[in-house]
Order: structure tokens, then sequence, then C-alpha cells
């Protein structure tokens, strides 16, 4: 989801989950840990208030797409882990074909204007 | 599943604390960022300032965060409840299903108690409140004329009687007379020609709407001059036949239509919910009110009362006794030996009166004793499961939990036993109304009674949830240790008292020792009847009425005329073997006879009430022959019998025993009461009796007139064919068009089929009682084979230690057939005392039967102490058969 063309950030409201189920392919992560990936790899255009990732993360676990365990960090704290479950994986899968399917279409059109 | 699981073990884990794990996250990730950019070179206040600010609003997401969790922990705690319930159900169905000879044996006995309770309430509360469009139905009575020593239970009241009663009657508002009779109903066809047809009416005294408080919807009531001048003919329509005939068209009031013959003025048209005596009930007309001088001697005036304020059916049955003896006093001709009866819409007999009675306490005993029954499976069940209760409470599972699992199981069973009941209510109830239906329209409304099902059900459910609940709540307070100290074979020594068990056998036993008795004495008196034979014929014999209209043939002779043609053009056919005629069919189908008294020319006069009686039928020459009516002496009526020949009578072989005991009653002469006195009818023959539908009536003091010289309107035909019967309707359609085109062939049947719809009634009573008895000495027979079964599982160390020690099996045996005889002896004699005054109440129909029968008693208490033996010996043997190391090693 790095590649998302867009450089307006209200336009990624809505997929802040997106990005969320995205960083969470590589493997369980913090709240914190995500925030740093879409830091690294939006290379920092993406400028949103990590804790507003915290009641999105809240939401998808009751919707069932993450499920969350208690561990420890690096650091010796004990943190909450986040991971990814079958029904975000494939929820995942239908909204980036969505997305990216969305994004052509809208990229054509600026293009022609 | 993974998530809750998880989710709970967090939440419990935790102490399901949700803000103090919020505030953890938080400061997790504030911390981090603070080291974040500490890490690139921040100064420790900046980098703290930069992260409040990278991470935003900490309330809100703090207070975003709470909402999405405790929206969740809310609709957790919310399903875990559920999955409790849930969890409850499938453990209990699963109770069920993993035993399914308890479950189906133990629905199956609440289906039948509950199908047949919900039947007989449905019934009594039709027949005690019926739903009527009639304002205080229960302050309605009716009057009946009644002569038991001549048989008569209820009969309609003579129009002299019923002036009387009008006039001198102390307990009622208001009385009103009716006779139910068909009227012709004649229109012109629409391509020509009339068309004439028989419709159902009554004729009422103009007071009857009033008595019965309801006001037409269209048009007026009658007035006392609709009845009182002739010229002036008026009808009241009913709903049905307004919107059937004319279309519900509210001009209708005013218009002339054409009633045996003659027009008559619509007034009238009733409200749609209303009938009375029947639905099919299309005209109502009126008649005068009943006058002195209409006479006592024929009894053929339906009267119906509505009592006084205060007054009751005792306190007008009381008032119109003092009338009847004064009116037997006055007019002893008539009225001697009669009574006035007063009962409610419906009259039922006396034996019928004690027979409900007696089905519903019997269904009631039923279901009591399904109760007990299922009551002492569930308690033997639960001590069964001891073991398993125990180790569920040693594995945390609470009190309440296992309680309530309990319950749902015994909720189950009734919930299902109530559904399954319908499945025996509604064939029962569909008999009971096809029975019902020919004599009144007061049950026609009779269905599954919702009142009746939920009361039955809801007692089952409650006594099933009590005893289930008391084996729980037993079991619910075993603990571990308990279960682990105390085998569930019971302590060793001791006697074990159960005196609910007990009881509840000997209830069982009891019962099923009534139930059997009376269905024995019932079912012999049944078939006592059977072998009575009826006296005639109904095979391949086809019967129809006619009903000859006077508007038509207003001379006496021009219909019976009509009526002899017919009987010639069926006697000309060469398929038919025998053809006659009769004022009556040959079963009584009535609630009783009209007697009539008689005078024999060879007796001195005897005192009124004693007079010498019988029952009068007219019929056509050929009626013997139609009917195989064996003749014993003389001859039978033949065409030489006019009008103008001399008077003749066959008398039945009763009525000659009865008058002329060792005398040859032929040559002899009678006088029927009403017959000029220099008129005497000389017996020329005697045939045998034609026994009414009731053998205990003693109504076979039969007489036979010859239609040549008793000429009336109607006659029952009688064709007996030679061969298939059915194809003769036609022929006899044919025959009657050929005198009259519009004359209308009524109730064109099969003899047999009359027969059957005549006795299909006491067929149903017997069924029900049948099945009664044989639910009931199931349920004895299982109630002590599973309290000895029951017995000898809580006892298989004791039996063990005693046949390790060296007890005899049978000295064993004995022991334990002891505890269960003893209930089911006690049971079996209190039946024996009860069946006795039972029997004696319904003796009046146990048609030859003792009610005290020694056999059937001796045989019925013998049959249930086999069988409870029996039943005990299955589960005492192999108690003792069983390995005494293996047995105590169980444990």
């Amino acid at each position: 989801m790095g590649e998302t063309p867009s450089r307006n950030p209200d336009l990624l409201r809505g997929t802040v989950e997106l990005l969320i189920l995205k960083a969470l392919t590589h493997g369980r992560q913090h709240g914190f840990g995500i925030a740093r990936w879409l830091e690294d790899v939006t290379s920092d255009v993406l400028r949103l208030e990590e804790g507003s990732l915290y009641p999105a993360l809240h939401r998808m676990e009751r919707r069932g797409w993450v499920e969350s365990e208690w561990g420890i960090s690096d650091n010796n704290r004990q943190v909450k882990y986040y991971r990814l479950t079958r029904r975000g994986r494939e929820y995942l899968q239908r909204e980036t074909s969505g997305w990216t399917e969305f994004a052509t279409a809208v990229f054509k059109v600026l293009q022609t204007t | 599943m993974g998530k809750d699981t998880m989710w709970r073990r967090y939440l419990r884990f935790w102490g399901a604390d949700p803000p103090a794990d919020v505030d953890a996250e938080i400061d997790f990730h504030l911390e981090a960022l603070v080291q974040h950019f500490i890490a690139r070179g921040m100064a420790a206040d900046q980098a703290r300032v930069e992260a409040a600010r990278r991470f935003g609003n900490v309330a809100r997401v703090r207070s975003e965060c709470l909402t999405v969790d405790e929206g969740w922990a809310r609709a957790a705690a919310r399903r875990e409840t559920l999955d409790a319930l849930s969890q409850d159900l499938r453990d209990g169905i699963r109770g069920l299903t993993g035993n399914p000879g308890f479950t189906v044996g133990a629905a199956l006995i609440l289906a039948l108690g509950i199908g047949l309770n919900t039947t007989v309430f449905s019934f009594n509360r039709a027949l005690l409140f019926p739903s009527l469009p009639i304002a205080d139905p229960p302050s309605l009575v009716r009057m009946w004329s009644q002569n038991l020593a001549r048989g008569i239970y209820v009969e309609p009241l003579s129009e002299g009687d019923s002036a009387d009663l009008f006039t001198a009657s102390q307990s009622f508002d208001d009385v009103a007379g009716y006779v139910t009779e068909p009227v012709t109903l004649t229109r012109a066809h629409p391509r020509g020609g009339v068309e004439a047809e028989r419709i159902p009416a009554m004729r009422a005294t103009t007071n009857l709407f009033a008595l019965l408080r309801v006001a037409p919807v269209l048009g007026r009531a009658f007035q006392p001059q609709d009845a009182a001048d002739e010229a002036s003919r008026v009808v009241i329509l009913s709903d049905r036949a307004w919107t059937n005939r004319f279309g519900a068209d509210r001009s209708v009031i005013g218009r002339d239509i054409v009633l045996n013959g003659r027009p008559h003025t619509i007034v009238g048209v009733m409200p749609h919910a209303f009938w009375f005596e029947s639905k099919e009930i299309e005209v109502w007309l009126p008649r005068p009110a009943p006058r002195v001088e209409g006479g006592r001697g024929a009894r053929t005036l339906m009267t119906i009362a509505r009592l006084e304020s205060g007054a009751t059916m005792q306190t007008a049955q009381a008032d119109v006794q003092a009338l009847a003896q004064r009116l037997a006093r006055e007019h002893p001709q008539t009225n001697a030996g009669w009574d006035i009866l007063v009962t409610g819409l419906l009259p039922l007999g006396p034996g019928e009166k004690v027979f409900f009675g007696l089905v519903t306490t019997l269904t009631s005993l039923l279901l009591a004793a399904a109760c007990a029954h299922i009551a002492n499976l569930l308690l033997a069940r639960g001590m069964e499961r001891r073991g398993e209760v125990a180790i569920r409470a040693a594995l945390g599972a609470r009190r309440g939990r296992i309680m309530r699992q309990l319950f749902v199981e015994s909720v189950a069973l009734s919930i299902l036993g109530g559904i399954c009941s319908l499945v025996v209510a509604l064939p029962i109830i569909a008999e009971i109304r096809a029975v019902l239906g020919p004599r009144t329209s007061y049950l026609s409304d009779l269905s599954i009674d919702g009142v009746a099902l939920a009361i039955t059900s809801g007692l089952t459910l409650l006594a099933s949830a009590l005893f289930g609940l008391a084996p729980a709540l037993r079991l619910s307070s075993v603990t571990a240790g308990d279960a682990i100290k105390q085998p569930p074979g019971g302590p060793i020594t001791g006697r074990p008292r159960r005196p609910l068990v007990s009881a509840l056998i000997g209830l069982e036993v009891a019962i099923a020792t009534v139930a059997l008795i009376v269905t024995v004495l019932y079912t012999r008196a049944g078939y006592n009847i059977l072998a009575i034979p009826y006296g005639f014929e109904s095979e391949n014999v086809v019967t129809f009425r006619l009903d000859v209209p006077e508007y038509k043939y207003s001379e006496a002779n021009a219909a019976a005329r009509v009526l002899t043609d017919v009987h010639q053009r069926l006697q000309a056919l060469p398929s038919l073997a025998a053809v006659g005629a009769s004022t009556r069919l040959p079963l009584n189908m009535g609630p009783g006879l009209p007697t009539q008294a008689i005078m024999l020319e060879d007796r001195p006069e005897v005192a009124q009430d004693q007079r010498p009686w019988t029952i009068t039928t007219t019929v056509m020459p050929g009626y013997f022959e139609a009917l195989g009516i064996r003749l014993l002496q003389g001859r039978t009526f033949e065409s030489q019998d006019s009008s103008e020949a001399q008077r003749v009578a066959v008398i039945s072989r009763s009525m000659a025993r009865a008058y002329w005991p060792d005398l040859d009653p032929v040559g002899r002469r009678l006088r029927l009461d009403g017959d000029t006195t220099s008129l005497w009818r000389t017996v020329i023959g005697v045939v045998d009796d034609v026994r009414p539908l009731d053998p205990t009536s003693p109504q076979v003091r039969q007489t036979y007139v010859p239609f040549a010289q008793s000429p009336g309107r109607a006659l029952i035909y009688f064709v007996a064919t030679r061969d298939a019967p059915l194809s003769r309707f036609q022929d006899v359609r044919v025959a009657v068009r050929g005198v009259d085109s519009e004359l209308p062939v009524l109730d064109l049947r099969m003899m047999t089929d009359v027969i059957s719809t005549a006795t299909s009634g006491s067929d149903m009573g017997q069924k029900t009682l049948r099945v009664n008895a044989a639910i009931a000495a199931l349920l004895a027979v299982s109630g002590v084979y599973s309290v000895v079964a029951f017995a000898v599982a809580r006892r298989r160390r004791e039996i063990a230690i005693r046949v390790a020690l060296g007890g005899t099996r049978p000295s064993i045996v004995a022991m334990l057939l002891g505890q269960a005889l003893r209930p089911a002896l006690i049971g079996v004699v209190v039946g024996l005392v009860l069946s006795g005054l039972v029997s004696r109440a319904i003796a009046i129909m146990l048609f030859g039967v003792d009610p005290l029968d020694p056999l059937t008693y001796g045989g019925t208490a013998i049959a249930l102490c086999v069988a409870a033996v029996a039943a005990s010996c299955v589960p005492a043997l192999r108690a003792t058969r069983a390995n005494p190391v293996s047995a105590l090693r169980a444990e």
C-alpha cells in the first residue's frame, strides 16, 4: 500500500484500517511498531496522528480481522501485540484489489484531463 | 470460537479491566515515541512534546477505545449468557436423545395424558359453556316430557302442557315454543316452470327472539299479531338465506316469497352470527302461542325458557314438578305417569351424564398417573446420574447450572409431550363432532380448546418441573466428597425409605384397576348389546324419505295417493326384492319414541297410570319383508287391508307376551288412544321384536297399523335390492319423478349407513375407555418395573454381599419383590373398592352385566398382580445373577 499514488492525506482517512492490515501481514506487531512501519514505507508522507491507530485496532479486533495478545517488547515491557486473522487477511485481499481498480480508474481520469 | 476463547481468557486473566489495558497500550506508545525521538538526537523535553504531538489527543483515543471495548464486553457477556442457555438446551436435549427409550416412552405417556385430557375438557367446556350467539345461555333451559316407566327420558311437550307452562310457571321470565320442520320454497324458474325446494325452517312463538335477546339486523322481529292474524303471513330470513338467495339485498324487506304454496312477506333478516337449534335453518315463521285446547296427547312442541333472576335449574324443576303432578291429576288420560324435566340447552340422557363424568374422571386420573409416572422416571433417572453430577460439580460446574440443566430436561419433555398430544386430541375431537353432529348443533363449534390445552400442558409442565426439580435439588447438593464416600449404590445397610415413590406406584395401580374394570364391564355390556339382534336386515337395503307438501296436495287423500303410487311403482321394478315403508326408522334414533296408551278389549279398565301402552308405527305392505322382520304368527298386511276393510294391526312379540302372556293374540282386539270408541283393531299377526337402539329401554311393545287405514303425508321407504344396491338409487329417483317431478327425495342412503351413524356414539365411548385402560395398565406395569429396577440398582452392593455371604437367590428375589409389590397390592385393593363405587353409578349403562361381576374384578386384580410380579422379577433376577465380585468392585 506504500505505493499509493495519492498525496492528499484526506483521501486516506478510511484506509487506515487497510494500512494496518497490510502492516500486520509481516507478522504480529504492536501499535508503535505499526506506526513506525507506516512512517518508513510512506517515507513519512502520511502524517497521521498515531493515537488514531488504537481505536481502529480495537474496532478491527471486534470485527475479527485482528486478534491481540499481551507479550514482552524488545525493551522488556508488557505490550499488546496484534496479529492478522484469516478473516482479516481475506478482507485485505478483497479490499486491495478493489482499491487498486479504483485508484487506476481515478489515475486514468486525472491523466486524460 | 478461537477469538471468543482468546477474549475470554484475556478478560479473565486481566480481571476484565479494559481501561487499564487501554492506558497501558497508550503509555507504552508514548514512551516508545519519546525514546524514538531521543534516539534521533532530541532533547528529552522536546522529545516528550513531539511525542504528544505525533500521538494526538490521548483522552479522545482513550475514550474511543473504551467505547469499542465496553460495547464488546457487553455483547460478550450477553453472548456468554446465551451460550450457557443454549448449552443447557443442548445438554438437555442430549440427555433426552441419549436415552431414547426413556424419552419416547415419557413423551408418549404425556402425549396421551395431555391429549385425552384436552379433548375431554374441550368437550366439557363446549358442553357447559357453549359459545352461542345468544345472550346469557346458562339462564336458558328446556322443558321436556318424561315418562320413565315407558323408558322415555326426554320428549317434547304437548301443546296443552306447554300452554299451562306459559301461564302457570313461576320460575321463568319468558317461555317460548317452537318446532323445526322443513317448508317448501317455490320460485319461478328463469327458464320457465316452477322450482320447488325443501328448506329447513322453524316455526316459533313470536317471543322467541326476544327471549334469546337477539334482534334482526334488518327489518323487525315477530310481533304477537303476526301469529294471531292468519291473513298476514310473514317470514324472517337467516343471514344465510338472505345472502345466498337474495344476494344480501337490503331492499328485500317487504318482498314476498312463496312458502308451502302461499306468499309470505319478508319482515326481517337475522344477524350473521345468529343461529338457534341448527345452523341450517333458513327461515323463521311465527306460530301462535300454545293453547290449552291444543290437546295433550301429541308431544311435539319444543319448549325453551329464560330463568328468572334468582331462579335456578333446581327451583325451576321443583316448580314444574308441581305443575306436572297437577296435570297428571287433572288429565289422567294423557298425563298420568308423565313428568316434566328441566334441562340445560343440551339434554343428556342419565347414562350419558354418568358416562361423560366417568370418562372425564378417568382421563383426569390418567393424567395424574402419567405425571406420577414421569415423576418416578425422572427420580429414578436422577439417582442414576448422581455420579455424573458429582463429577461435574467437582469440575467446577455451578449448582445453579446443574439444576438448570435437569430442569430444562423436564421442561423439554413436557413441551414434547404437549406437542405430540395434538396428534391424539385432533382425531378424537373430529370423531366427537361427527358423532354429535346429527344430534345437536350446540357442539358444532367444538374444537381443540386452547384454554384446555394450555391448562393441561401447564399442569403437566408444573408437575414434571417439580418432580424434575426434586432430584435436581437433591443431586446438586451432592459434593464430590459425598460422591466418593458414598458409592452410587447407596449405603449398604438400611431399607431405603421412599414413601413418595411407593405412593405414586400405588396410585398408578389403583387407577389402572379402576380403568380396567370399568372398561371390561362396559365392553362386555357393549358385546351384550351387539349380541341382541336388531330384529331386521340392513344389508342391501336402500332407504329414503318422502314428505308430501301440503300446499300442493291439500287433500289428505291426495297426499296418501302420492305415497302409495310411489310404493306401487317401486314394487313393479324387477330389480327390487321387496319394498316397504313406515312412519319411522326401525332404530330408535331420537331421545325417545312417543308411546301411546291403548285399551284391550278383553281387559277390564285399569288405573290410568298403569294402562297398557304401545308404540305405534304405520307401515305399507311389504315393510316386514323388505326389512326381513320375521313373522311369528298369523299374517302381515296385504293390499286387501284397505280403508274400507276391517281395521287390523300386527304386534311385536314383546307386546304379545306383555298383554297376552299365555294366550294366542291373533284375533284379539285393541283400541289406540285417540281412535273413536267404536273402532277396534283386530290383531292379525305377531312379528319379531325390532329392538330400539338402547336395548335397556322397554320400548319393544310395538303395534303396526296399515297405511291405508291410517294415511299420512310422510313416509320412510325401505327397498331391499337383489344386487348392487347403490345403482338402485337411480331407480328410486326415476320412480318418484314418475309420480311427481317436483317431489324431493330426502335422505336417500343405505340402511347400513343409518345404523353405523346411530351406533357410532357408543363405539367412540368404548374406544376412549379402552385407550384409557390400556394406557393405565401400561403405566402401572412399567411403574412397578421401574421401581424394582431402581431398587435393585440402588442395592447392588447389598445384593452382592448377600449372595457372597450365601443368601439364596429366591430369598433375595422375594425381598426385592416385597418392596414393589406392597404398594401395588394396596393399589389393587383401593382400585377394587373404587371400581365398585364407579360401576354402581354407571349400572344403567352396563346392559346385562353385573356391576360387581366377581369374574371381572377377580380377573383384573389377578392380571394386574401377575403383571406386577413379572415386571418386578426381571430386574430382581438379573441382579441376583450378577457376579458378586464385579458388583462390589464396580463401586
